[in-house]
C-alpha cells in the first residue's frame, strides 16, 4: 500500500504534534465480518499518524467481539475512530468520534482532534465554557463533512 | 467539526461525531444532507448547514435543551 502522506504533510504534522500534551490513545472499531471497505485505509491513516509520535497508541477493535467495548463508546458504524486521552486502563473520554476514512481536508480535522484531545484545552471563550459545563441534557452532534 | 470538538471537549453531556458523508451516504441522506459541512444535534432535532462561529452554534443549541 502506499503511504498515506507524503513528506511535506508528515512534517507538518509532526510539527502539529509539538502540541501534544497528555497521551493519546485512538480507538479504531473495524470488523472482520461486515463488509467494510474504507477500514484498510482508516487503519493505515491512523496507524501511519501514530507513528509520528510516541504519545498516541492506536488499539484496534472488533466491532463483533467487543459488542460491551462499541456500546461503551456508543460505536453505530465501522471504521469508527474514538479518541480518548491517556492510555491502558486510565482513558478518559471526551466525546470525540470520527467515521470513515479520514481522507482530503477531513484529515486535518483528525490532527486537530488528537492535538484537542490531547492537550484538554478548548480555547473557547468563558461564557461558552459556562454555557457547556452547565448542560444537564446529552447532545449528540453528528457533523457531515467530505474530503473536499 | 473542530469547533464542535472543542465543544465536547467542556462538557460531560456532549458527543460529536465527525461523519465522512460518501462513505455512509443512506446515512447522510437521511438527515438531508445536501451539502456539508451539516450539523445535525439529536437526530435532527435542529439543523445547521454550513460552517458556524462558536456563538451561533451555542445558539443551535439552546433551541434543543428548551
Amino acid at each position: 500500500m502506499e503511504p498515506f502522506m507524503d513528506k511535506d504533510v508528515k512534517k507538518q504534522v509532526e510539527e502539529a504534534f509539538h502540541e501534544l500534551v497528555n497521551p493519546i490513545t485512538v480507538m479504531l472499531f473495524t470488523s472482520k465480518v461486515q463488509a467494510c471497505e474504507h477500514c484498510a485505509e482508516a487503519r493505515q491513516i491512523v496507524e501511519e499518524v501514530a507513528a509520528l509520535s510516541e504519545k498516541i497508541t492506536v488499539q484496534e477493535v472488533d466491532f463483533e467481539q467487543n459488542p460491551d467495548l462499541a456500546k461503551k463508546y456508543n460505536i453505530q458504524r465501522i471504521p469508527t475512530y474514538a479518541i480518548l486521552q491517556g492510555t491502558g486502563e486510565k482513558l478518559v473520554d471526551f466525546g470525540i468520534r470520527f467515521s470513515g476514512a479520514p481522507v482530503g481536508v477531513e484529515f486535518t480535522v483528525l490532527i486537530h482532534g488528537l492535538v484537542l484531545v490531547s492537550g484538554g484545552d478548548s480555547e473557547l471563550k468563558e461564557g461558552t465554557r459556562d454555557f457547556l459545563h452547565n448542560l444537564k441534557q446529552p447532545l449528540n452532534l453528528k457533523v457531515f463533512t467530505t474530503p473536499t | 467539526m473542530v469547533l464542535a470538538y472543542r465543544m465536547a471537549l467542556e462538557s460531560e453531556n456532549m458527543e460529536v461525531e465527525g461523519v465522512e458523508a460518501m462513505e455512509f451516504l443512506d446515512f447522510a441522506l437521511g438527515f438531508g444532507v445536501s451539502s456539508v459541512p451539516h450539523t445535525t444535534i439529536n437526530n435532527g432535532t435542529v439543523n445547521i448547514v454550513g460552517a458556524v462561529g462558536e456563538d451561533k452554534m451555542v445558539e443551535e443549541i439552546r433551541k434543543v435543551i428548551l
